[in-house]
């Protein structure tokens, strides 16, 4: 059920079910571990899987108003996106664009929203390595915000943006063949990220099977990086960004990163001037989490 | 004062969560519940991957992606291990 904030000017969602969705469960009791012999079943009725999507239990869209999809990486209870084989982050991409494809020839979403919380810090409710994917009835602002930069810059923002990091090259923090990483000139999270296509690719389904590795590549050695800035494990919102699939727009792939911690125990928080005005302030230059970036990232695994 | 209230409010903050004790999951199926039934034929291929289609007793859907044909998949006619 959605209701209109006239004085937002947006969908607000409500999704009550959720309130009682499984919480942070110990590993015994993990719904997204592997059906074991001789225990109760959990989500996944396998004793091992490679990469399961599901329904979700606590859904906060459904048919036929829109998705909502868990993404299980592994059967390991343990580790995360960034431990994971590099073959099965490879895999992951595969998955992402078979769910992006399939979700997007449905007439009730409008918008493929491929994301991972990590971390209790932005909200996680389950440590068992996963992201979700939500199918959209609906134009979400982030996405129509991004098609009006389209329209005031010109073209696609996202190319133009990449073109100035890279003249720039000081908020640069990975480059491969087919994918550039940086911190952006305006980021609103201390270790902000963006991790761009190299060629102007509406979607995963545009990308090559080359891109797909190089993507999955360099989102490790991101995360991996990540996890040595302050030598713990680095929370993160992970978003993927796509074209709109309701055929009102294009985009360009690209992945972002919206990391809440400023220091090893300081988070970021959203706070009155964020979320009265709207205005982030931000305690650290792009330009000095970029140097540290790019330093544990060139000198890690 | 102010980085000290905030590494006292961002330590409590973290503490707070990493303490919260787990609770018994939400999710707890029963454990004679109808087997799950293959949705369409055993296996689509896509890419690299391997697609095996599920439906939950509920009704969910469940794609089990694999690199290889598993070794516990739900096989149907004409599918090989």
């Amino acid at each position: 059920m959605r209701r209109f904030n006239e004085l937002r000017g947006e969908e607000v969602v409500y999704a009550v079910a959720r309130q009682d969705r499984t919480f942070l469960p110990d590993a015994e009791h993990c719904p997204l571990c592997p059906t074991r012999p001789g225990h109760p079943p959990t989500e996944i009725p396998f004793s091992s899987y490679e990469i399961v999507v599901f329904d979700n239990l606590f859904a906060t869209f459904e048919a036929p108003q829109g998705a909502a999809e868990v993404v299980v990486y592994t059967d390991d209870h343990e580790g995360s996106f960034s431990t994971l084989a590099a073959e099965r982050a490879e895999a992951l991409m595969w998955v992402w664009r078979q769910r992006y494809e399939e979700l997007a020839a449905r007439a009730d979403i409008d918008y493929v929203l491929i994301f991972e919380n990590r971390g209790v810090e932005v909200g996680t409710t389950l440590h068992h390595p996963h992201g979700q994917i939500y199918g959209f009835p609906f134009l979400p602002p982030v996405v129509a915000l991004e098609l009006a930069a389209d329209g005031r810059l010109g073209g696609c923002a996202t190319c133009a943006l990449l073109a100035r990091e890279l003249a720039d090259a000081e908020r640069v923090v990975y480059e491969n063949e087919c994918v550039v990483a940086y911190v952006p000139f305006a980021a609103r999270w201390p270790f902000e990220t963006h991790v761009v296509l190299r060629e102007h690719r509406a979607s995963l389904v545009e990308c090559s099977a080359g891109e797909l590795k190089a993507l999955a590549s360099a989102l490790q050695r991101l995360t991996r990086g990540f996890d040595r800035v302050f030598a713990r494990p680095f929370p993160y919102v992970m978003v993927v960004h796509q074209a709109p699939t309701d055929g009102r727009g294009d985009g360009h792939l690209h992945v972002e990163f919206y990391p809440p911690l400023r220091s090893a125990e300081k988070l970021k928080y959203l706070a009155g001037c964020e979320q009265g005005a709207g205005t982030f302030i931000m305690d650290v230059m792009p330009e000095a989490s970029a140097t540290i970036l790019r330093d544990v990232i060139t000198n890690g695994p | 004062m102010r980085d000290a209230k905030d590494t006292s409010d961002a330590r409590r903050r973290v503490e707070a969560n990493v303490a919260i004790p787990p609770l018994v999951p939400a999710f707890s199926p029963d454990p004679s519940d109808p087997p799950l039934t293959p949705a369409e034929g055993p296996f689509e291929q896509f890419g690299p991957l391997l697609l095996e289609r599920l439906l939950k007793d509920d009704g969910r859907a469940l794609i089990r992606f694999s690199r290889a044909v598993p070794a516990d998949a739900t096989l149907g006619d004409g599918a090989e291990r």
